[in-house]
């Protein structure tokens, strides 16, 4: 380190700082950024019954930073809660100079914590690679690649006799997923709670970090030693996805918090519209407006 | 000198130049994940005001120093080599 500059202490311990909570303005080491990351995610599940004795659940396992993180702490945390099986699932989606890489991290990963893993293909299921997919033109990549992966993951979990299927999204997907949703006006999607039953009892989708900012994802890999570098989705740049990482990245950094400000608010916006929808007052929910039933008119007689 | 590594030498002003393969520097060198690197020519300035200054969003980066990873905060001297992490993207 250059002579004159200035390294911040642990606002807890006086270690070195590897981050500053810019929402608290405190400082954390690596030991203690981990210990928080992993707390937090606890309580997440725990607040939220996200996970429940018995659970076997599907982790879909990119190979990436936030899934690789989510199986890690998963391991950790899942013993407690009592009778949980974890399974990895990762979709080869058919990726030319992105997916080998992300693969292999995968398969190492799942066998470093000893937990089993599946691999399913595009090339089963659906039939073809993104890349090919992507040739023959029509939709976007990630419309593509998210319609195909979601079913993968879905029926991967399906037969695995799977009870909950757990994702790598974080605070800041959420959070982009909220904009993205406002952006093009979509309000069942908008006003749908970030956690909820499956319907019918079937396997529910849980995120274990959605309140977890990804930098600070990304620091616990890489203080716990699981974080690679590997290549970026060659399709990436192409979604909106895209354009709202960078409305949500810049507000986090003007207004510190923004994130999990918009994700609090969005989901208090779907606990409000689930209240309204189930009073019956005159508002017809997104779903069924889609399916043609018209609101009352209030100058009919009944 | 082996390819590849860095030796300083103080100059007039008091701050370090490096040389490498043939070229002298004299302010901070940012390395990238991608290979490249570029320079920050002014002067000692927190990790965030050097990202920002290259067009960088320092929540979505994580920055290290000599190895070792820093907050946005930590002050950066002219002579300090850091590198650059992205990590917000796509996949």
């Amino acid at each position: 380190m250059a002579s004159g500059t200035r390294a911040p202490a642990c606002s807890r311990c006086g270690e070195a700082a590897i981050y500053l909570d810019r929402t608290t303005g405190k400082h954390l080491c690596g030991d203690h950024l981990v210990r928080d990351v992993g707390e937090r995610v606890g309580l997440t599940i725990r607040g939220y019954r996200l996970i429940r004795p018995g659970d076997r659940i599907a982790v879909a396992l990119s190979g990436g930073k936030d899934s690789t993180a989510l199986l890690h702490l998963l391991s950790g945390i899942a013993p407690g809660i009592g009778d949980v099986t974890l399974t990895a699932v990762t979709v080869d989606e058919g990726i030319a100079g992105y997916r080998d890489a992300t693969l292999h991290a995968a398969r190492e990963t799942a066998a470093a914590l000893g937990i089993g893993h599946r691999v399913v293909s595009f090339r089963d299921t659906p039939g073809s690679t993104l890349d090919a997919m992507v040739a023959a033109g029509g939709e976007r990549p990630c419309s593509l690649c998210g319609i195909h992966r979601r079913r993968a993951l879905g029926e991967a979990a399906a037969a695995l006799g799977a009870t909950a299927l757990a994702t790598g999204h974080n605070l800041n997907d959420e959070a982009q997923t909220v904009v993205m949703n406002a952006l093009r006006g979509d309000l069942p999607r908008f006003t749908r709670p970030p956690v909820r039953e499956a319907p019918g009892g079937g396997i529910r989708r849980i995120k274990p970090l959605f309140r977890i900012p990804e930098k600070e994802i990304a620091l616990y890999g890489i203080v716990t030693g699981i974080f690679r570098e590997l290549p970026e989705c060659p399709y990436a740049g192409t979604a909106l996805r895209s354009e709202a990482r960078r409305v949500v990245d810049r507000l986090e950094q003007l207004h510190p918090g923004s994130l999990a400000r918009i994700v609090s608010g969005q989901e208090e916006v779907a606990a409000s519209w689930g209240r309204i929808a189930a009073s019956g007052d005159g508002i017809i929910p997104p779903e069924e407006a889609r399916a043609g039933r018209k609101p009352r008119d209030p100058f009919s007689p009944a | 000198m082996a390819a590849g590594r860095w030796d300083g030498e103080l100059n007039d002003t008091g701050t370090f130049k490096h040389r490498a393969a043939g070229w002298i520097r004299e302010g901070m060198r940012i390395r990238f994940q991608d290979g490249t690197a570029r320079e920050y020519d002014g002067g000692p300035a927190t990790a965030s005001d050097v990202l920002a200054a290259i067009g960088l969003n320092p929540s979505a980066v994580i920055v290290s120093r000599d190895g070792m990873v820093i907050p946005e905060d930590a002050t950066l001297g002219r002579d300090d080599e850091i590198r650059v992490i992205r990590v917000s993207h796509g996949g």
